[in-house]
C-alpha cells in the first residue's frame, strides 16, 4: 500500500473554491459571534483550550535549522549502544502494560500511575504518568507536557521528534547517544530548554524511542515544574524504567 | 476601518491564500460534504476576521474552529456515520474513493487521520482539538491506518 499520506493527498482532486469574498461579507454581518470555544459536540469538548500552551508555532519556525542540525548530528554521533531489556524488574518494582499502544514499562512499586486524563479513564492512557504522590479522581491534571517525575509521552514520527528534540532554537544539547531499545532505534538526550514557558531554562532528560513507523515513545523527566523528587534521582529512575521496556505491536 | 484592521485583514487573507485549499480539502475528507467544508471554513475565517488581533495564533485557531464547526454541522444533520451508499458528491477519482473510505471511520478516528496524515498537524495539537490525550490520538491513528489499509487495499500507483 502506498504511503497513507500520499493516498490522502489524492483527495485534492481540484482547487478548492475561492471563498474569500464570502468570508469578508460574512465577517461584516451583524450578530453574536459564534462560540467556537466550547460546543456541545462530544468529540470536540475542550474547555480551556485557548489557554493551553502554544509552543508549536515557534518550533515550526525553526524547522529548517533543525534539519541542518540533524544532518550534522548524524555525522558526529557516538556509536550506538544496545539496551536489551532483561525481562526482569528491579527489586520492588512493578510492571505496567499499555495494550492499546503495545508497550510495557516498569516503575517503582511504591509510586502511583493512572489512566485517567482530565477526569476520563481510557486504556490508551495507561502507563504514561508515574509519581510518588497519588493521583486524584481527575487523574492527570497537568495536561500533557512533562508534569511527572517519570513520564511516557506519545508522539508522531521518530525522525520528526528527533528534529524537534535537537532543535538549537529551543534546546541546548548537553549529552546525546544513539541506542537500540528492545530492537527499536532510540536516542538518549539531555538538554537545557531555551524557550520554556515556566522557567527561563530547565534541564530535561529523555529517551526518544521509535515504537512503529508512525509512533514514538518518549520516556522523560525534568528538573523543574514542581516535579516531585530530585532530578538526578529521577534520571536514574528513567534509566531503570527504560531497561524494563518491552515493545510490541499495538493491539488493533 | 483602522490601519490595524486593514493589516489584520491582509494577514488573514494571506493565510487563506496559503492554507485555505488544504483546510478545505481536509474538511471535505472529514465531513464528506463540500457544503459543510465551505461553510465551516468560511465561518472560521469570518470569526477570525471579527476577532482581529485578539488571536495570538490565527492559523491554529482557524483549524480548530473550522473542524469544530464542521463536527457540529455533522451532528446537527445526524450524519456522523454516513451510509456507505451515500454519493461522493461528484468528486472525481481517486478523491471519491478516499472520501468514501474515510466516511467509514468513526468520527474521532476520521478527524485524527485527516488532521495528522493529510494536514500534517502534530499529535499533541490534535489531542487538544479533540479534547483528549496524545495516546488516545495515537490509538485512533493506529486503528484508522489499519482500517484504511483494509478499505483502500494495496496501491502501487
Amino acid at each position: 500500500m502506498a504511503d497513507l499520506r500520499e493516498r490522502l493527498r489524492r483527495i485534492e482532486a481540484a482547487e478548492a473554491p475561492d471563498l474569500w469574498a464570502g468570508i469578508e461579507a460574512r465577517a461584516e454581518e451583524e450578530g453574536p459571534a459564534m462560540d467556537t470555544n466550547v460546543t456541545s459536540i462530544d468529540a470536540f469538548r475542550t474547555p480551556g483550550w485557548q489557554q493551553r500552551r502554544r509552543i508549536t508555532a515557534g518550533l515550526v519556525a525553526a524547522a529548517v535549522v533543525a534539519l541542518t542540525v540533524v544532518v550534522a548530528w548524524e555525522a558526529f554521533r557516538v556509536p550506538t549502544t544496545v539496551i536489551t531489556p532483561p525481562g526482569s524488574l528491579p527489586a520492588g518494582w512493578e510492571r505496567c502494560t499499555n495494550g492499546a499502544l503495545g508497550f510495557s514499562i516498569g516503575y517503582p512499586g511504591d509510586w502511583f500511575t493512572t489512566d485517567v486524563f482530565d477526569g476520563r479513564a481510557d486504556p490508551a492512557n495507561a502507563c504514561q504518568w508515574f509519581s510518588p504522590d497519588p493521583f486524584g479522581p481527575q487523574g492527570n491534571l497537568v495536561s500533557e507536557g512533562w508534569g511527572y517525575p517519570l513520564e511516557v509521552a506519545i508522539r508522531g514520527r521518530f525522525d520528526a521528534e528527533l528534529q524537534q528534540a535537537l532543535d538549537p532554537a529551543v534546546a541546548r544539547i548537553l549529552e546525546q547517544q544513539d541506542l537500540v531499545v528492545d530492537g527499536h532505534r532510540a536516542l538518549r538526550v539531555e538538554y537545557e530548554s531555551l524557550v520554556d514557558v515556566v522557567a527561563d531554562t530547565e534541564l530535561h532528560y529523555e529517551y526518544v524511542i521509535e515504537l512503529d513507523a508512525e509512533t514514538t515513545l518518549i520516556v522523560h523527566t525534568t528538573e523543574t515544574r514542581g516535579i516531585v523528587g530530585d532530578y538526578q534521582e529521577n534520571k536514574v529512575v528513567v534509566d531503570e524504567a527504560v531497561d524494563t521496556l518491552r515493545l510490541s505491536s499495538p493491539s488493533a | 476601518m483602522t490601519d490595524v484592521m486593514v493589516s489584520t485583514r491582509r494577514e488573514l487573507e494571506m493565510l487563506y491564500r496559503e492554507h485555505g485549499n488544504r483546510l478545505w480539502w481536509a474538511l471535505v475528507g472529514f465531513s464528506g460534504d463540500r457544503d459543510i467544508a465551505s461553510d465551516a471554513e468560511s465561518e472560521a475565517f469570518a470569526q477570525a476576521l471579527r476577532r482581529g488581533e485578539a488571536l495570538r495564533d490565527p492559523l491554529a485557531w482557524i483549524w480548530r474552529a473550522a473542524f469544530r464547526i464542521a463536527a457540529g454541522e455533522l451532528k446537527e444533520r445526524g450524519r456522523q456515520a454516513p451510509p456507505l451508499s451515500e454519493p461522493s458528491y461528484e468528486l472525481p477519482e481517486p478523491a471519491a474513493e478516499v472520501t468514501a473510505a474515510l466516511r467509514q471511520l468513526p468520527t474521532q478516528q476520521r478527524a485524527a487521520v485527516v488532521l495528522h496524515y493529510y494536514a500534517d498537524r502534530p499529535i499533541r495539537e490534535i489531542a487538544e482539538l479533540l479534547g483528549t490525550s496524545s495516546s488516545t490520538v495515537a490509538v485512533h491513528l493506529h486503528r484508522g491506518r489499519n482500517r484504511l489499509r483494509d478499505l483502500l487495499g494495496d496501491d502501487d500507483g
